[in-house]
């Protein structure tokens, strides 16, 4: 195993977390953060696999402005899931 | 020649167009919209004739085809997109009704449905499609949420929850054939497909078939449809069934055709069909709201199309597309006139609406209507269900046919208690309709008995159909 | 027990596409084996698409970065329409959210004198980048849409920074719909000029060089200036409802 395997390993572990928090969380501003943090990963794993564009796009699109907008929404209804 | 992308360039730079337009005078908005609506009519007419010559191939940036984009369209497409541009046109009419604000939004907004839904049946590339697809589903998802009550948001919020999974299995599907084939073209696709894995085919029809079977209204994807139906503005419900629901049955067509090419019985189509009409019909029978009960008859005349399309012999398919052309034109009449009936009855419940068809311009063309999605003979719906069951019977499905006479009569039963209702005497005082309420409906029952009496055009476009079930455009 | 079952038929379903996944072949292994079938002329090639991409992308474009190539040129119509979808999506959310646009602005707390003088130092410098992602989006990686959204997120950190800031609605809307004209009048000039919606009809130029590539930087921009004016106008719209 190479260093990108262990290093896209680790991310990838650290995603699939992420995910679980996003989809479990009943907190729905940290459900949304960790929203980003999937984001934020994913677009680190497009920049490793040579996709560079892609990878602007993501970080921007899904850690910015989804979140934000996301975040917006979320302070005009109630923060916690019931 | 005439360029078929005009169908999709149109729609697309007058929606873009219209909020310049919209700064300099708001009133022309309508206008502008249904001359543009016009304006495609004509185009599709004629790209509809050069493509019952031979079929056309509308290259697009100059691309050879699997490098670049094309739009395929034979004569089964450009009559499908003849039927859609025509609807559109007469339920733009219609639009003419609505009053709330945002006005210029619902007028881009359906625009770009149109744009769409050109697309989806236009295009011969199977990303493209996807692109189309979702352009449909976000312009449908905004026009379901027009009125912004809480029975639209909760039909929107549906609608957006099992359309987004839909379109990820159409874009999982696509991304196993790209991974397989290195191509997006259908007919490429459609060559090369025995170099595919078995398993990875499999899986990726599958993906497609359930992605598109949720803007097809198939059976455990469809519902959504009762509570969009239902909740967004009138016109556009009109709009919904006769133009976003047929071309999700054209993409599923080609999907199974032209792609995948199985031109022999497909069981599993036809159970998911058969359950379709069953559900669809049987649940209309015990609705009390006029609009939820034309969703699911909606959904059972769809389960019908399925039907044909899954039987798969050359008459049933014939049915499957006089089908479609008889729904989107009687469904988008019944629809018309129930937001007609809704306003002035000033509810939703059919057993208020008593003698509401008493008025002959809303009363014959309602009448028209019905007896032909019921399936009478001299109207168009009489066609397609009788060359589904044709087709069924030539191949020995007899239990099948069984099944779909009995889900038929259920329909019939439903249909007979509103015309029941509808135009019994009482003393109740409707407000008449307005010209752009009768005029929709007036044109379309034209169309509905034109073509029931005369059907030699129709049967002209469907002798095609064998070319298309071939694998051709 | 309604969880469960929703565990076992998404493992399910991630068991399938799994396998069906693994199947890919990774990388650009073969790239050569695929050769394709035109439907048009009905021959068979030597040739595979993503091969003929690399091989042929700059001769036939002009665009030095064949991403770019293959966005903008080879398959310039899906990018219309993926503009088409943003758009959808901002007229949508403005049609959603337009009750709410009569309703008055609370007045709320004013941020951080930290935040407010960073986010005026770093605007413009975003915006420039933004606008070199995407005017340079035929010569290095990036593009309209990464260009667009990074002009977006300025407008956001002003939004952060200001509460009381908010863009102006009439100009966004003109700036999108000029934009989007743009995108759809080059194609149909392209259908006038050579019978092929969004040809790219002007010369390209030398390879690396600003001006080439003929009508991809024209679009880009395009497609720059409607990006970044759609996402600022959903998050101004998002942004519309105080309590």
């Amino acid at each position: 195993m190479d260093l990108f395997m262990v290093v896209s390993l680790i991310l990838i572990i650290a995603m699939l977390i992420a995910a679980l928090v996003a989809a479990e969380s009943r907190d729905l501003i940290s459900a949304a953060i960790a929203m980003g943090v999937v984001s934020l990963i994913a677009s680190i794993l497009f920049y490793m696999l040579q996709a560079p564009d892609v990878a602007i796009t993501e970080a921007s699109i899904g850690a910015g402005l989804s979140l934000a907008i996301m975040i917006f929404a979320i302070k005009h209804t109630v923060r916690w899931e019931k | 020649m005439i360029h078929p992308v005009l169908l999709i360039a149109i729609p697309l730079f007058f929606a873009f167009l219209l909020p310049l337009i919209s700064l300099w005078s708001k009133k022309s908005l309508p206008y502008v919209t249904t001359a543009v609506m016009g304006l495609n009519t004509i185009i599709a007419i004629l790209v509809f004739l050069e493509a019952m010559k031979a079929p056309i191939f509308d290259i697009i940036g100059g691309f050879q085809p699997p490098l670049g984009i094309v739009l395929m369209v034979g004569p089964l497409g450009g009559f499908l997109a003849m039927i859609i541009n025509t609807a559109a046109l007469i339920i733009s009419i219609y639009s003419m009704e609505m009053k709330k604000e945002p006005l210029l939004k619902y007028y881009m907004l359906t625009l770009l449905l149109l744009m769409g839904t050109n697309g989806m049946v236009l295009t011969g590339d199977i990303f493209n499609l996807f692109v189309f697809l979702e352009v449909t589903s976000i312009a449908s998802y905004g026009l379901a949420s027009y009125n912004k009550d809480l029975k639209g948001f909760e039909g929107a919020l549906k609608y957006v929850i099992l359309g987004s999974i839909g379109s990820t299995f159409v874009l999982i599907g696509i991304a196993l054939i790209y991974s397989q084939l290195r191509t997006l073209n259908m007919l490429d696709i459609a060559r090369r497909l025995g170099e595919m894995d078995p398993y990875t085919k499999i899986v990726a029809f599958a993906s497609l078939f359930l992605g598109f079977g949720v803007e097809a209204e198939m059976f455990p994807l469809n519902t959504w449809v009762p509570e969009t139906y239902d909740g967004a503005p009138h016109p556009v419900t009109a709009m919904f069934s006769s133009m976003s629901a047929k071309s999700g049955i054209f993409a599923l067509a080609r999907v199974i055709f032209t792609i995948f090419a199985f031109a022999n019985y497909l069981w599993f189509v036809v159970i998911m069909g058969l359950l379709t009409v069953f559900f669809g019909e049987i649940v209309a029978y015990v609705q009390k709201d006029i609009k939820r009960m034309l969703a699911y008859s909606s959904i059972g005349q769809m389960g019908m199309i399925i039907m044909g399309l899954g039987i798969g012999t050359t008459i049933a398919v014939e049915g499957a597309f006089f089908q479609m052309f008889s729904h989107a034109m009687g469904k988008a009449l019944l629809f018309i006139a129930a937001g007609y009936m809704i306003y002035a009855a000033q509810t939703e419940k059919m057993s208020e609406m008593k003698g509401i068809g008493r008025n002959p311009l809303i009363g014959i063309p309602l009448l028209i209507g019905i007896l032909s999605i019921m399936g009478m003979p001299p109207f168009i719906g009489f066609y397609g269900k009788f060359y589904i069951l044709m087709g069924g019977f030539s191949q020995g499905y007899y239990a099948i046919i069984a099944l779909f006479l009995a889900a038929s009569i259920v329909e019939i039963a439903y249909y007979a208690r509103f015309i029941k209702i509808v135009f019994q005497p009482s003393t109740k005082n409707y407000p008449a309709p307005r010209s752009t309420v009768y005029v929709p409906l007036i044109l379309f029952a034209i169309i509905i008995v034109l073509f029931g009496v005369y059907p030699q055009p129709v049967f002209e476009v469907l002798k095609h159909v064998a070319a298309f079930l071939a694998g051709g455009a | 027990m309604k969880r469960a079952v929703a565990a076992i038929l998404a493992i399910l379903i991630f068991i399938v596409l799994g396998l069906a996944f693994a199947k890919i072949p990774f990388g650009n292994v073969n790239l050569e084996d695929y050769h394709y079938y035109n439907p048009i002329q009905d021959k068979q090639t030597s040739d595979s698409v993503p091969a003929h991409y690399l091989k042929e992308g700059k001769n036939e474009t002009g665009s030095t970065n064949i991403v770019t190539a293959v966005v903008v040129d080879y398959r310039g119509f899906d990018t219309l329409g993926e503009v088409t979808v943003l758009f959808l999506a901002s007229t949508g959310v403005g049609s959603v959210m337009y009750i709410f646009e009569k309703e008055k602005r609370r007045k709320v707390r004013r941020a951080n004198a930290v935040v407010e003088t960073a986010s005026k130092l770093l605007f413009g410098f975003i915006i420039l980048f933004g606008a070199y992602i995407f005017v340079h989006g035929h010569l290095t990686p990036g593009g309209g849409f990464p260009g667009g959204a990074v002009i977006a997120s300025s407008f956001l950190l002003l939004y952060l920074a200001y509460p009381k800031f908010h863009a102006e609605h009439k100009s966004l809307n003109v700036a999108e719909s000029l934009a989007g004209l743009t995108f759809v009048g080059v194609g149909l000039i392209g259908l006038l000029v050579a019978s092929y919606f969004l040809y790219n009809f002007l010369p390209f130029g030398l390879p690396t060089y600003l001006f080439s590539a003929g009508v991809i930087p024209i679009i880009y921009v395009a497609v720059g200036v409607k990006v970044g004016s759609e996402l600022t106008g959903i998050v101004d719209a998002m942004m519309g409802v105080r309590e």
